[in-house]
């Protein structure tokens, strides 16, 4: 599905990201882990095609090749990416705080041709998130932390992903929402969704990845899949699995 | 109280003008982040495109005043702005100052820099009476269609889809560009709405004054310029609010100060306006945080 080959990206003389290769398979959550600014937002935004437009000023050098479904996403833009089936919700929601909730999901309902599956998809999201149900004619940023996270993830899965590149989606928010959240991802996995999952919760992360791929200055220091892979990584966080404690 | 009364309908009438243009630039520069120089330039070619049907219907002046402007913004868009998508605010800046000089040395050359006179509207001058106030028709139909035309506005930014995205747009263009909204698309809906509100001021301006020249338009886009900083950068209803703010403080202003400050009206208004922006730098209506690119 999506297809990374050598990605190197760089910020004049900054390397943010130095030669880095994975793959992403439907219904499989890939996870990458990495201290801050070893290239993790840097390589998903890549993905998303949000990088594009520096590119084609000459203020991003990129090399390398990306791919999904053997369509190359290097220098499209980004909203022709998410027309292929790919969405990012990006660190921080960014969602559209002076936008109702509602105006928040008709932003991202018109990437769909599809206009009356799209208002299907908006009922099946509510039932999802109940807690936007509520609250659809309140601006987003009078939410709560937890529900504009379920915002920024319905408003990605509205504009039908087939795969979702996450950054940090626990950031400031507590452990019960955390969980939630985790748990969605999880179903949206055993829909066949692809995940590229940024996490600095390495532990919660580790949980629900099906691979992990560590990240260090822009370089893999390791990138595993299965439980075997997972545990390599947990080990050195220091962090202990369930199958450990087990 | 009728002499109030009628300062009052001038400050609207006034106010609204400048909301409609700080509207105009603020599209450009909320979705685009463009302060578009050459705005006043298209409030002058419509006012000389009215010049050049004289004395034709005034549906027909409306109408080619309303193609011409919109076509001659759409073409900045397609000719200059977009080939420079992604080039730094300074860049833009310039280029829009070369179009400004580039489209009235087109002018000058073809109609001179001696000012023309044109009988547009001559017929809204007379004043009409309502009770005891006398009211040029002019003021009335200046808030009629700004009110309408920011009431529509307002109504196409609340409800079409294309209004929502082109406010998601305007708070911020990368996020709404990654949820799949047409980037270039929305840049060639804001440059359209401009040249609407262009080419609007420009029949109304031209009607107010009945003459033209090819710096017309800066005067009143200067103002706008500064409204739309008072509102808040990219802020589209701020704008608007900082054009109404702006037109009625100068109306306030001319009957309200002594005698021998009137000459100086402007200068006073942009002192207020400074000390405005000392206690908000960002404008009235804007946070900080949302000035920012991520």
């Amino acid at each position: 599905m999506l297809e990374v080959e050598d990605l190197v990206v760089s910020y004049g003389p900054v390397h943010a990201v130095r030669g880095v290769s994975f793959s992403v398979d439907a219904g499989h959550i890939l996870s990458i882990v990495g201290p801050n600014g070893a290239g993790k937002s840097t390589t998903l935004m890549t993905i998303a095609g949000e990088k594009s437009a520096a590119v084609k000023r000459g203020k991003v050098s990129l090399s390398g090749r990306i791919t999904f479904d053997g369509c190359e996403l290097v220098r499209r833009s980004a909203d022709a990416i998410v027309r292929l089936g790919v969405c990012a919700v990006p660190e921080g929601r960014r969602i559209f705080t002076n936008l109702t909730v509602a105006e928040n999901l008709v932003v991202a309902r018109s990437a769909r041709r599809d206009r009356r599956e799209a208002d299907q998809d908006v009922q099946r999201l509510l039932e999802r998130f109940p807690a936007l149900s509520g609250a659809m004619s309140r601006p987003a940023g009078l939410l709560s932390g937890g529900q504009q996270q379920q915002l920024a993830l319905a408003r990605a899965l509205l504009t039908k992903p087939r795969l979702l590149l996450l950054d940090e989606p626990s950031l400031g928010l507590a452990p019960l929402v955390i969980e939630e959240v985790f748990t969605i991802l999880s179903e949206l996995r055993d829909e066949g969704i692809a995940i590229l999952l940024l996490e600095q919760n390495a532990l919660q992360a580790m949980e629900i990845a099906d691979a992990a791929m560590l990240l260090r200055t822009g370089r893999i220091e390791h990138i595993d899949s299965g439980r075997d892979g997972q545990r390599l990584l947990a080990s050195y966080f220091g962090i202990e699995t369930e199958e450990d404690a087990g | 109280m009728n002499t109030i009364l009628q300062y009052g309908i001038d400050a609207i009438s006034s106010a609204a003008l400048y909301g409609l243009l700080a509207l105009g630039l603020a599209m450009t520069f909320g979705v685009a982040r463009i302060v578009n120089l050459a705005f006043s330039e298209l409030v002058m070619v419509g006012s000389y495109l009215i010049l050049a049907i004289e004395p034709a219907a005034w549906p027909l002046v409306i109408f080619v005043v309303l193609v011409g402007v919109v076509l001659l913004a759409l073409l900045m868009e397609r000719a200059v702005f977009r080939p420079l998508r992604g080039a730094d605010a300074t860049t833009l800046l310039v280029a829009s100052f070369g179009i400004s000089l580039l489209l009235e040395n087109v002018v000058t050359a073809f109609e001179g820099t001696n000012a023309r006179s044109v009988n547009f509207g001559a017929a809204l001058v007379a004043p009409t009476h309502i009770g005891s106030l006398s009211i040029a028709k002019l003021d009335l139909v200046t808030i009629a269609v700004t009110g309408s035309l920011l009431l529509a506005l307002t109504v196409f930014f609340r409800r079409s889809s294309v209004g929502v995205q082109l406010r998601a747009a305007a708070a911020d263009f990368e996020m709404a560009e990654m949820l799949g909204v047409r980037s270039t698309r929305m840049i060639v809906y804001a440059f359209a709405i401009s040249g609407v509100t262009a080419a609007v001021a420009a029949l109304l301006l031209t009607a107010q004054t009945g003459t033209l020249t090819p710096t017309l338009g800066v005067q009143p886009v200067l103002v706008a310029v500064v409204a739309t900083v008072i509102g808040g950068l990219g802020n589209l209803p701020g704008a608007v609010v900082g054009g109404l703010l702006m037109g009625a403080a100068g109306t306030v202003l001319s009957v309200t100060l002594p005698a021998g400050l009137v000459p100086y009206q402007g200068g006073v208004l942009y002192v207020l306006v400074i000390v405005v922006l000392l206690a908000r730098p960002h404008g009235l209506f804007t946070r900080a945080s949302s000035l920012e690119r991520i």
